[in-house]
């Protein structure tokens, strides 16, 4: 698929809008999902899928194949979103009603309820976790991008992708072992 | 364990639908550029020395090294080649050294040699020497043999003569010696009176006192052969005491060589006005017009004769009329 995607950007920068249009159909659920988990709406979600896929078109002449075609769509969703809370002046994480709405609404990938009631649980941890952990939670375990692509989407070190990855899971861990918690 | 689950619940994270006509919306805005990528991300080719200077500049690099290698190579090569000739030279002075120590003890013994032809050669001489000595030797005693011999047969030994006898026969040095001082003494005189005279119109001195100027030393006015008069210290203290000489020609003219100047009574020495020495010896004394002249006593004026025997009181004195006025017979000699 990485190479298919490459091909494809490859004939998009040639001007084939039909690659073009089998990228965006390749990977617009993800962006959508990734923006639809942070921004907790499916309009804003919406809108800054526009935008990604725009910055996308626009910046296609200076992609130089130096990371796979997904590490980079997935940077520019993320400066997307930065931009996007900066003009929004929201420093807050969506709450854990959204979330569990959210998670709610999506399909189910156990059949367990407990476990259901456990990710969701976790799933609303990870939104309370800081800004940049969060962000790294999310390209690499919900967007499915490897440490390496974590990096180069976030621009940072592996090193720190992996110590926030590490951050992350100490604090859902003991999240996760506290009875008040699991009772609220 | 745990750490795996919650990746897992993570990882299974749920995924929210897009809505409907999200996909035809981004299919529609999509705006791909109409330039070629191509034409728009190359620039246009750089002129051909920039495209070429790294290559140029890392030429000129490898092509500086290369020289300083090079030239390094070579230096290291000419050093090395000096090192060589050095260690050899070095191998040739030692080897000069063993020969030269060779050399001196050959030339040592050598003048060991010739030191030893030289005894040899003057051994020989010597023995030559000594056999002719023994040949004279032996000759001596043949003829003492003889001459004893004949001796014996002819006359006695004649007598050793003693040093008296000697000094008798031959003279007394320390007279001779005395006498040729005197000499010289009446030279010297003789030459200061000449040249008071030609500083004073040719004529000679009236007395000793005038040519004290001439004179170095009142020294030479004393005879060595004269005891009883002393030598003046200076020309001040100078007297008739201190003359052992008489002055026969007092204002005499320098055109009358002949005529005696100076006169030495003890050793009879006598000064010519022309400035020689003469021993009397035969000769003697006369006088002819007031002046002494040398002459040979063949030839004396009988006249004369009796004027020196009277002069000298060997005859009794007379008043004639031609009696000379500047001599005293009773003066003593050397009164000026």
């Amino acid at each position: 698929m990485c190479d298919n995607a490459q091909a494809l950007c490859e004939h998009a920068r040639q001007g084939d809008l039909s690659a073009a249009s089998e990228l965006v159909a390749h990977f617009y659920e993800r962006i959508f999902a990734y923006f639809r988990r942070l921004a907790g709406n499916d309009e804003d979600a919406a809108d800054l899928t526009q935008k990604t896929f725009f910055k996308v078109w626009v910046s296609l002449a200076s992609y130089q194949n130096r990371s796979s075609f997904s590490t980079w769509l997935h940077g520019i969703a993320h400066h997307v979103y930065v931009d996007w809370r900066r003009k929004k002046n929201l420093t807050e994480a969506q709450s854990d009603e959204w979330w569990e709405a959210c998670a709610a609404e999506g399909p189910s990938p156990s059949e367990d309820a407990s476990e259901r009631e456990a990710a969701k649980y976790i799933y609303s941890l990870v939104e309370r976790l800081e800004d940049g952990v969060r962000q790294t939670v999310h390209l690499h375990y919900y967007q499915g991008l490897s440490i390496r692509e974590t990096a180069e989407a976030l621009n940072i070190a592996t090193s720190t992708v992996k110590y926030r990855l590490r951050e992350a899971l100490d604090f859902l861990r003991v999240k996760t072992l506290e009875p008040q918690f699991r009772k609220t | 364990m745990i750490d795996e689950k919650l990746e897992n619940i993570l990882r299974k994270a749920p995924r929210a639908t897009p809505p409907d006509g999200l996909l035809a919306r981004l299919q529609a805005d999509i705006s791909l550029p109409k330039q070629p990528l191509r034409s728009v991300v190359e620039p246009e080719p750089a002129p051909w020395l920039r495209r070429l200077l790294p290559a140029l500049g890392f030429a000129g690099c490898f092509l500086a090294c290369a020289v300083v290698f090079a030239v390094q190579t070579s230096s290291l090569t000419q050093l090395r080649k000096e090192n060589e000739s050095l260690r050899t030279a070095t191998q040739n002075l030692e080897q000069l050294r063993r020969e030269n120590g060779d050399y001196q003890r050959l030339l040592a013994g050598n003048q060991e040699l010739e030191l030893l032809r030289k005894d040899a050669l003057e051994l020989q001489q010597l023995r030559a020497e000594v056999a002719l000595l023994r040949g004279q030797v032996e000759q001596m005693a043949k003829m003492r043999a003889e001459n004893q011999q004949w001796v014996a047969g002819v006359q006695p030994m004649p007598r050793a003569e003693t040093d008296q006898e000697f000094f008798a026969r031959v003279g007394d040095p320390g007279d001779k010696a005395k006498r040729i001082q005197c000499v010289n003494n009446l030279k010297q005189i003789g030459l200061a009176a000449r040249i008071w005279a030609n500083d004073n119109n040719d004529v000679l001195p009236p007395n000793w006192l005038t040519i004290t100027n001439e004179l170095s030393t009142p020294k030479i006015l004393v005879c060595p052969g004269d005891s009883g008069r002393q030598v003046a210290p200076n020309w001040t203290s100078f007297s008739a005491a201190n003359v052992s000489y008489e002055f026969l020609n007092p204002n005499g003219s320098e055109a009358e060589p002949e005529v005696v100047l100076t006169r030495c009574p003890i050793h009879n020495n006598v000064g010519l006005s022309d400035g020689s020495v003469h021993q009397l010896g035969k000769n003697r004394i006369t006088m002819k017009d007031g002046k002494y002249y040398l002459t040979d006593p063949s030839q004396l004026n009988p006249d004369t004769q009796k004027l020196m025997r009277q002069r000298y009181g060997l005859e009794p004195q007379e008043a004639p009329a031609g009696q000379p006025t500047n001599v005293n017979p009773q003066q003593p000699p050397g009164q000026p």
